[in-house]
């Protein structure tokens, strides 16, 4: 099974009704995953929302991260709107080859970035070689 | 089949509800922009998750007959190195131009950029304010036109 994956909506309570939840309903936010020799990395767009509106739950191998965005009011007409103001909400679901303990996240301009360290006995390991003879 | 397969097959599939990839090179309309005005100004808000105020080149042109604003810059390539699971948020430079409804004072332009979101804040022309226009009645008494 893969390390991280996108869960599906009705695997984690609560998802369809983020605790966000406004009128503009919810985004899911574009996600790019990578993976280095220490950890799983997942970087995800969530313009418009501060740090401090960033949840992240972690539960028996799912993880949950949803951010609040505050709605703008704008004065005037509407010219042109290709887009709505939304809360956003994802999950993923992870594998046993990370440390739940270490999870991290950090939100810097509307970028929501989580680390999955890896467990120490899942990283590659250099195998020596010896010389014999 | 090996594990990465197994990982890229799942999220190139995707689901219905999961957003396709957007490289901003290869999408015109990005980004994404809102825009409304009152009688002084024309605002666009736009979508740029990731990037700096100082990356961005953000132009007002405005002229008699029609009035612009272009936004460009370039979303950084991450990490090209690492092993790539899902690439949705795209990468690459972009350019977008959007038509303005008014005439534009080109030198009064603000942009501000705050947690992925850029605003900027552009005055119209004097002449294409809305005048107000004083409506005064003159009262003519049914004795003075005897």
């Amino acid at each position: 099974m893969s390390q991280i994956n996108e869960v599906e909506r009705s695997d984690v309570e609560g998802f369809d009704r983020p605790e966000y939840a406004n009128d503009g309903g919810r985004s899911i936010p574009r996600a790019d995953i990578y993976e280095t020799t220490d950890e799983f990395v997942v970087m995800c767009d969530m313009p418009g929302v501060k740090p401090e509106d960033v949840d992240v739950q972690y539960e028996r191998g799912h993880l949950r991260l949803s951010g609040k965005v505050k709605r703008r009011r704008h004065q005037g007409r509407v010219l042109d709107q290709e887009y709505d103001t939304s809360n956003y909400a994802r999950a993923f679901s992870i594998s046993s080859e990370v440390d739940p303990t270490q999870i991290g996240a950090d939100c810097c301009d509307g970028v929501v970035t989580l680390h999955f360290p890896k467990k120490e006995e899942t990283k590659p390991k250099q195998i020596r070689v010896h010389h014999k003879g | 089949m090996s594990l990465l397969d197994e990982m890229v097959k799942l999220f190139n599939g995707g689901t219905e509800e999961t957003p396709a990839p957007v490289p901003p090179a290869a999408n015109a309309s990005y980004p994404a922009v809102n825009l409304w005005e009152d009688d002084d100004y024309v605002y666009a808000e736009a979508l740029l998750p990731g990037q700096k105020l100082s990356d961005l080149e953000i132009t007002v042109t405005s002229n008699d007959s029609e009035s612009h604003l272009t936004i460009k810059g370039v979303r950084r390539e991450l990490q090209p190195m690492a092993v790539w699971h899902c690439r949705e948020r795209g990468f690459g430079s972009f350019q977008r131009t959007i038509e303005l409804p008014a005439p534009m004072e080109a030198s009064q332009a603000d942009a501000e950029l705050d947690d992925g979101l850029l605003t900027v804040k552009m005055a119209k022309s004097p002449q294409d304010k809305p005048k107000k226009i004083r409506v005064t009645t003159e009262v003519v008494h049914p004795e003075q036109k005897a």
